[in-house]
C-alpha cells in the first residue's frame, strides 16, 4: 500500500478518492501512541522499549507550551548558535553512505557544494548521499533491497509486505543501543519526540531513527484576511455556523467558492470521527467506518457539495491547482499537510494583508466535543544496514545523533545553512541563505534524520503565533491514531483490493453518483473480506505492545 | 496537378487553422506562465494566458547552481550517442529481417515482436544491469533500450517496400548484403530513418526512470530526472517545507512551466531538420544519383 | 518539382504487395548458412541486446508463480502456483467493470483516434506550399511532448465547470455546460484529450510513408484528369496501406493498455465506476504496490492475450492479402 500511495502522490491525485479520511489513514504507518491520553507518554511495555525522552532545554523558545506535542515557536534564531556535540562524530575516516529521498530540487554535486564539503568536515567523514525524488523512492528502495548492496543508512518509507522479516533480513536491530536509557548516550536522539519512534518499531525491536513530524497533521488552511473582510469568525462553533460561513464566502457569479474540494475529513471530525480505527481502554478495536456517525459524515459532505460551496472543478483539480486557488482568493480554504504551511508565506508575500490560519473542525452542535485526526509523528525512518563491526555501528549512530542536533545549535546551521559569507549571511540573529546557498541547501541531509519540529518564521511574528496557536488548540482535541506502531500483515499485504473497493464507494458517494445508503453494505463487505482479520491482528499487536 | 477545388481547399484550411489554434493557444499560456511573476499567477489563480510583466526569474532560479545545465549536457550526450547506436543496430537488424526466407529471420522477428508484448519486471531488469556492472554508468541508460521492437518492425516494413529489382540487380552485379544495405537500402530510406531516429531520440530524451534506478550519482542524472525534482515533489497531503530563509523562490506554477519549456524546446528544435527528408520524390532522386 | 523530370521507377504500386524479394527458403541449411551469414552478423548486435535485456530479465517473470519479496532471492521465495492469477480469474465484478471499460475505450480509440493521423497526413499532403506544410506539421506535433498532468490541467482550465468558457458564459448570463466531472462523458473527454495530444505526432510515420510515393504517379493521375480526392484514393492510399495495417496490428497488441496516467489523474472527478480500466485497477488494488508476484501475473496474462490478438490480426490481414507484421 505504501508504494501505491506514494505513486498516487507522484500523480498528484487527491480529493474524493483515497487521499482523505479513512482510506489514507488506514495505510499510513505513522500516527500516535497507542492508547488514549498523552501522546508523548506511552505506557506498559512501550515505555520499556521506546527510547527515554529527554527534552533539550538549551534554547528557550519565544512561545512554549506545557503540552510536549506542541512545537516550540521562535521569532528569531537563538543567538549565539552553540555547538551541542563534542566535535566530529565520525572517527574512522570511512565514508558514510546513505540513501534517502527529497522534496527539493537536486543539489549541486559535492565538488561544487561548499555546504556539503563543510558538512563532511564537521562530520569527520565524507557523507555519500544518494537520493531520489520522494515520489519515486519506492522503486529505488525495492531495487536496492533486491540488489543486496545496501548503503550504511537507508530511508524506510511506509510499510511493506512482510516488514518484520524484511527488516530482520537486511538491517541492524538497534534496540540494544536506543531502547530506554541506552539512548541517553545520544542526547540529540533522546530529544526526538517519543511518538516519532513508534514508526520504526517492529516485532518489539527498534529498527531505525525517525524523521520526526508534528502530530498536528492535516490542516484546513484558512485565508484569515478574506474571512475578516466578510466579518466572519475564524473559528465557527457548530456545523451550522460552518455551513453558513461557507455560503457567505461563495459567490459563483464572481467565481468564488469556500472550498477547493469537499472537506470530507472535516465532516468526519464534526461527527466525532478521527482516524480509521479507534480503540477502547481494554484494547478492543473498532473500524470507524462501521459507526453510524461515518454515514452521517458522508451525508453532511454530500449536502455541503450540493450547497454549491465547493469549487465546481475541485474534484478534477490537482492539489497545486487548489493551492493557487486559495492564494488567488478563488477559494478561502485549502486542505493540506501541516509541513506545507511555511511555503504559503513565500507565495503570500505579494498579497496585501495576507494572513493564514488553521481552522479546527467544529463540533456538530455548539459546545459539543471536538475531535481531530492525528498526523504521522514521523515522515519515515533511517535504518542501518546489517553491520558486523560494532565500532562502525557506534560511529554511524554518532553521526545520526549529530544530524539530529536541535534547532538553535551550530550543527543545525551547518546542516541547513552551510558556511557564513558563502552560503548564508546573518540578518541580525537569523541566518539567510545566499542565492548559491539556496541551491546548495537542497542537499537532503534532513531526510536522513533531523531535530524535532519547531516553528520559526524569520521576521514574521504573526506567522509564528498563528502556527503555534493552531497547534496549541488543535492538539488538545487530537485523538492519537491507535494503529501507529502496530503491524498488521493483512492490512499491508492483502487488504488493498477490499480497501480500494471501499474507497471507490466512498468516492462515488461523495461525488453524488451513489446514495449514502450504499456505504453500509460496502463497509460490511470490507469487514468480512479483511476488516475482521485486521482488527484481530491490531488487537493482538496492541496487547503485545501494551502489556 | 489538377484544379484545386475551392470548397475543399477552404475546408482544409479551416481544419488545419483550427487545429493549429487549438495547439498554439495553450502553448502561449505555458510560455506566458513561465514568464509570469507571483502576482500575476496569483491574480489569475493558475495559468496566465498573456503575461503583462514578463520576468525570467523562473528560468534563472532553475538554471542557477549549474545542476540543470550539466543535466542538459548529459541528456544531449545520451540522446545523440543513444540514437545513433540505436539507429545503426535497428537498421542492421531490420535489414537482416527484411530478406524473407533467410536463415533464422522468422524466429528472430517473432522474438523481437514478443518483446513488445511482454515486459520484464523492474527488479529482474535491475539485477541484470547490476550483474553487467553497469550501475552508475551512463551506458545503463542506452544499452537496455538500444533496440525497440516497434521501431525494428516499422523500419523493416519500409525496407520491404523497396523494389526488389534494385537490390537483386545489385546482387547480380556481385554486391553483398552489407553493400546493398549501405548503397541502396539506406539511401532510399531517409524518411523512415529520420522518423525512427526521432522516435529513439524522443525516447532517450524523455527517459528518467532508468536513471532513477541505475544512476546513483545525481551529477550524472539526465535533464528529465533533474527537472522532475522540481515538479513532482509536491505531494498532495505532505508538502514538506523548504525551510525558512529560501523565500526567494518564484511561484511554483511558473517554475513548472519554465521546466516544461526547458525540457521540450531542445527536442522540438530537432524536428525541422528531419522534415526535409519527408519531401516527396526523394527516392527517385537517390536512385538516380 | 524538378524531380518530376527524372526517370520514374517502374510503377511498383500497381502490383500486389506480395513479397518483393524472392523467398529464399528452398536451399539446403549449410548453403543457407553460407549465404546468410552476413545477414546474421548484421542482426547479431540487436539480437544480443534483445536476449540480454529482454529475455534474460523476462525469466524473472517466474515470480508470477511465487510469493516474491525483494528481500528474498527469486529462488528463495515460496512457490504459490496460480495464486497470483486469482485476481484476474476470480470474476470480481469490479475487475469485470474495469475490463469492460478498457475494451470500450480501446474500441473507441481504434475506430476514431487511430485513423486520424492518417487523415491529417493526407490533408497535409495536399497542402501545396512546402513551407506552410512544414510549419503546420511542426505546430501540430508539439502537444505530444506535454505530460498528462499538464494536458489535463489545460483541458480543465478551458472546459471546466469554472473554466474559461464557462466563466465567460456565466458572466454573460448564458447557460453553462459540464463536460469535466460527468461520468457519462468521461470516455469522450479522454478520447478528445488523446486526439489533441497525439494526432499530430501520429502523422509522422504516415508522412514518411507518403514521401515515398512515386511523384510521377501523381503526374500521370493528374494528366488523366483525376482530382485531389481521386489522386489520394488511387495513388496515396494504396502506397501507405501496408504501413497503416502494420500499425493497426501492433496497436491491437496494446488493446488492454489504455492511458494509465491520463486516467488515474482524472478518476477523482468521475469516480471509479466510470473510469476504472485494467491498469488503474491493477494499480489501485495494490497489485503493483509491493505485490510483485501479482504484478508479474497480470503482465504475463496481458502478454499472452496481446500475442493472441496480434497473431489473430496478422492472420486476418493475410486473408485479405496483406503482408501484416510477418509473412506466412
Amino acid at each position: 500500500m505504501s508504494v501505491s500511495l506514494s505513486r498516487r502522490s507522484f500523480l498528484g491525485v487527491s480529493g474524493a478518492l483515497g487521499a482523505m479520511g479513512l482510506v489514507a489513514a488506514c495505510s499510513s504507518p505513522g500516527g500516535s501512541t497507542p492508547g488514549g491520553g498523552s501522546t508523548t507518554g506511552g505506557g506498559g511495555a512501550t515505555a520499556g522499549l521506546l527510547p527515554t525522552y529527554q527534552a533539550f532545554e538549551g534554547f528557550p523558545p519565544d512561545l512554549g507550551s506545557s503540552n510536549p506535542d506542541v512545537s516550540p515557536g521562535y521569532f528569531s534564531y537563538p543567538a549565539p548558535p552553540t555547538a551541542v556535540t563534542g566535535g566530529a562524530p565520525a572517527t574512522s575516516g570511512q565514508a558514510i553512505r546513505a540513501l534517502t529521498f527529497t522534496y527539493d530540487p537536486v543539489a549541486p554535486e559535492m565538488g561544487s557544494n561548499a555546504l556539503w564539503q563543510n558538512l563532511n568536515e564537521a562530520l569527520g567523514a565524507e557523507l555519500d548521499l544518494e537520493y531520489t525524488p520522494s515520489a519515486d523512492y519506492s522503486a529505488r528502495f525495492a531495487t536496492t533491497i533486491a540488489g543486496n548492496d545496501l548503503p550504511d543508512l537507508v530511508a524506510v518509507q511506509g510499510q511493506h509486505q512482510q516488514m518484520p522479516a524484511m527488516l530482520a533480513a537486511k538491517f541492524t536491530d538497534l534496540t540494544e543501543h536506543l531502547s530506554g536509557d541506552a539512548v541517553l548516550d545520544y542526547p540529540n536522539l533522546a530529544a526526538l519526540p517519543t511518538p516519532s519512534w513508534l514508526g520504526s518499531v517492529y516485532d518489539g525491536k527498534i529498527w531505525g531513527v525517525p524523521v520526526p513530524r508534528s502530530l498536528i497533521g492535516t490542516v484546513l488552511y484558512t485565508r484569515a484576511d478574506i474571512l475578516e473582510e466578510h466579518g466572519l469568525s475564524l473559528q465557527p462553533e457548530s456545523l451550522e455556523e460552518f455551513i453558513e460561513m461557507a455560503k457567505a464566502l461563495t459567490d459563483e457569479r464572481a467565481g468564488r467558492w469556500a472550498f477547493g474540494q469537499t472537506p470530507f475529513s472535516q465532516m468526519l471530525e464534526v461527527n466525532g470521527i478521527a482516524n480509521a480505527w479507534s480503540v477502547d481502554d481494554s484494547g478492543v478495536f473498532t473500524h470507524n467506518g462501521t459507526r453510524p456517525e461515518y454515514e452521517q459524515a458522508l451525508a453532511d459532505a454530500v449536502a455541503l457539495a450540493e450547497a454549491g460551496v465547493v469549487h465546481p472543478d475541485g474534484n478534477a483539480a490537482q492539489n497545486t491547482q487548489r493551492n493557487e486557488w486559495m492564494m488567488a482568493g478563488i477559494t478561502a480554504f485549502q486542505i493540506g499537510g501541516y509541513a506545507g504551511w511555511p511555503k504559503f508565506y513565500i507565495q503570500g508575500a505579494s498579497i496585501d494583508g495576507f494572513r493564514l490560519t488553521g481552522m479546527l473542525s467544529p463540533a456538530r452542535e455548539a459546545g459539543g466535543t471536538m475531535v481531530r485526526t492525528a498526523g504521522n509523528p514521523s515522515s519515515h525512518f533511517s535504518a542501518i544496514a546489517k553491520q558486523d563491526d560494532p565500532e562502525r555501528l557506534l560511529e554511524i549512530l554518532r553521526v545520526l545523533d549529530w544530524l539530529a542536533a536541535p534547532f538553535g545549535s551550530s550543527e543545525y546551521i551547518t546542516r541547513r545553512f552551510g558556511v557564513e559569507g558563502e552560503t548564508y549571511n546573518l540578518d541580525g540573529p537569523d541566518p539567510v541563505l545566499t542565492s548559491a546557498g539556496v541551491n546548495q541547501a537542497t542537499l537532503p541531509v534532513r531526510y536522513i534524520t533531523e531535530n524535532s519540529p519547531v516553528i520559526w518564521e524569520s521576521q514574521n511574528e504573526q506567522a509564528v503565533h498563528d502556527q503555534f496557536d493552531h497547534q496549541e488548540t488543535g492538539l488538545q482535541y487530537t485523538i492519537p491514531n491507535p494503529t501507529v506502531g502496530l503491524y498488521s500483515e493483512t492490512a499491508v499485504s492483502n487488504a488493498a483490493s477490499a480497501q480500494q473497493a471501499l474507497s471507490a464507494t466512498q468516492g462515488e458517494i461523495l461525488l453524488g453518483n451513489q446514495p449514502v445508503t450504499d456505504w453500509g453494505p460496502a463497509v460490511e463487505a470490507y469487514m468480512s473480506a479483511v476488516g475482521t482479520t485486521i482488527k484481530a491482528e491490531y488487537e493482538e499487536a496492541w496487547a503485545e505492545l501494551n502489556g | 496537378m489538377g484544379k484545386p477545388n475551392r470548397v475543399l481547399m477552404a475546408l482544409r484550411g479551416l481544419i488545419l487553422g483550427l487545429g493549429c489554434a487549438a495547439v498554439i493557444l495553450p502553448f502561449v499560456a505555458v510560455v506566458s506562465t513561465s514568464l509570469a511573476t507571483q502576482q500575476e499567477v496569483t491574480a489569475n489563480g493558475g495559468f496566465v494566458f498573456w503575461v503583462r510583466e514578463p520576468t525570467l526569474a523562473s528560468y534563472q532560479a532553475i538554471l542557477s547552481g549549474g545542476v540543470v545545465t550539466r543535466a542538459l549536457a548529459v541528456s544531449i550526450l545520451i540522446t545523440a550517442v543513444g540514437s545513433l547506436l540505436s539507429l545503426v543496430c535497428t537498421a542492421a537488424l531490420a535489414y537482416a529481417l527484411s530478406r524473407p526466407g533467410s536463415l533464422g529471420s522468422r524466429p528472430i522477428l517473432l522474438a523481437v515482436l514478443f518483446t513488445m508484448l511482454f515486459s520484464p519486471g523492474m527488479i529482474p531488469m535491475y539485477l541484470v544491469v547490476k550483474q553487467l556492472g553497469l550501475l552508475d554508468n551512463l551506458l545503463a541508460l542506452v544499452l537496455p533500450v538500444l533496440i525497440n521492437a516497434f521501431n525494428v518492425i516499422v523500419m523493416r516494413e519500409f525496407f520491404l517496400d523497396i523494389p526488389a529489382e534494385l537490390t537483386e540487380s545489385a546482387r547480380i552485379d556481385g554486391a553483398n548484403d552489407l553493400t546493398i544495405l549501405a548503397r541502396i537500402v539506406l539511401p532510399l530510406s531517409k524518411a523512415v530513418i529520420a522518423v525512427i531516429g526521432l522516435f529513439y531520440a524522443v525516447g532517450y530524451w524523455n527517459a528518467f526512470f532508468s536513471a532513477l534506478l541505475y544512476i546513483s550519482s545525481p551529477e550524472k542524472w539526465p535533464l528529465q530526472l533533474v527537472l522532475r525534482t522540481y515538479v513532482v515533489n509536491e505531494t498532495p497531503m505532505g508538502v514538506d517545507d523548504v525551510g525558512s530563509g529560501s523565500d526567494s523562490l518564484p511561484p511554483q506554477l511558473s517554475i513548472q512551466m519554465a521546466i516544461l519549456v526547458i525540457s521540450i524546446v531542445p527536442i522540438l528544435l530537432v524536428y525541422p531538420f528531419l522534415q526535409k527528408h519527408f519531401t516527396k520524390g526523394l527516392m527517385i532522386g537517390a536512385v538516380k544519383g | 518539382m524538378s524531380r518530376l523530370a527524372e526517370r520514374p521507377l517502374p510503377a511498383s504500386r500497381e502490383r500486389p504487395p506480395a513479397p518483393r524479394a524472392p523467398v529464399r527458403r528452398s536451399v539446403k541449411p549449410l548453403a543457407r548458412w553460407r549465404r546468410d551469414r552476413l545477414l546474421l552478423l548484421l542482426a547479431a548486435p540487436g539480437v544480443v541486446v534483445v536476449l540480454l535485456f529482454h529475455y534474460v530479465p523476462l525469466l524473472g517473470n517466474v515470480i508470477a508463480f511465487k510469493g516474491y519479496q525483494p528481500f528474498l532471492t527469486i529462488a528463495e521465495s515460496p512457490w504459490v502456483g496460480w495464486d497470483n492469477f486469482r485476481v484476474i480469474f476470480s470474476g470480481d465484478p469490479v475487475f469485470v467493470n474495469a475490463l469492460t471499460n478498457t475494451l470500450i475505450i480501446t474500441l473507441i480509440q481504434v475506430l476514431f483516434v487511430f485513423p486520424l493521423p492518417l487523415a491529417l497526413a493526407l490533408l497535409l499532403n495536399e497542402v501545396i506550399s512546402e513551407r506552410l506544410k512544414r510549419t503546420v506539421q511542426s505546430i501540430l506535433y508539439m502537444p505530444h511532448f506535454l505530460s498528462w498532468v499538464i494536458v489535463v490541467a489545460i483541458f480543465q482550465q478551458v472546459l471546466g465547470n469554472a473554466g474559461m468558457i464557462n466563466a465567460f458564459l456565466r458572466a454573460q448570463d448564458l447557460e453553462t455546460f459540464s463536460i469535466i466531472g460527468v461520468p457519462e462523458l468521461f470516455k469522450v473527454l479522454i478520447t478528445s484529450q488523446v486526439i489533441w495530444k497525439d494526432t499530430g505526432w501520429g502523422t509522422i510515420i504516415f508522412l514518411a510513408a507518403i514521401s515515398r510515393v512515386d511523384t510521377s504517379q501523381y503526374e500521370a493521375a493528374a494528366m488523366d484528369g483525376a482530382g485531389a480526392v481521386r489522386r489520394m484514393w488511387h495513388v496515396t492510399l494504396p502506397a501507405i496501406r501496408s504501413v497503416f495495417i502494420l500499425l493497426l496490428i501492433l496497436r491491437l497488441g496494446d488493446a488492454l493498455t489504455v492511458g494509465f496516467e491520463q486516467i488515474i489523474l482524472q478518476q477523482g472527478a468521475v469516480g471509479a465506476t466510470a473510469s476504472e480500466v485494467l491498469d488503474t485497477y491493477v494499480y489501485n488494488h495494490g497489485i503493483v504496490g509491493g505485490n510483485w508476484g501479482q504484478a508479474a501475473a497480470v503482465g504475463l496474462t496481458k502478454g499472452v492475450i496481446s500475442v493472441l490478438l496480434v497473431l489473430g490480426a496478422n492472420k486476418l490481414a493475410h486473408m485479405f492479402g496483406e503482408r501484416g507484421v510477418y509473412q506466412k
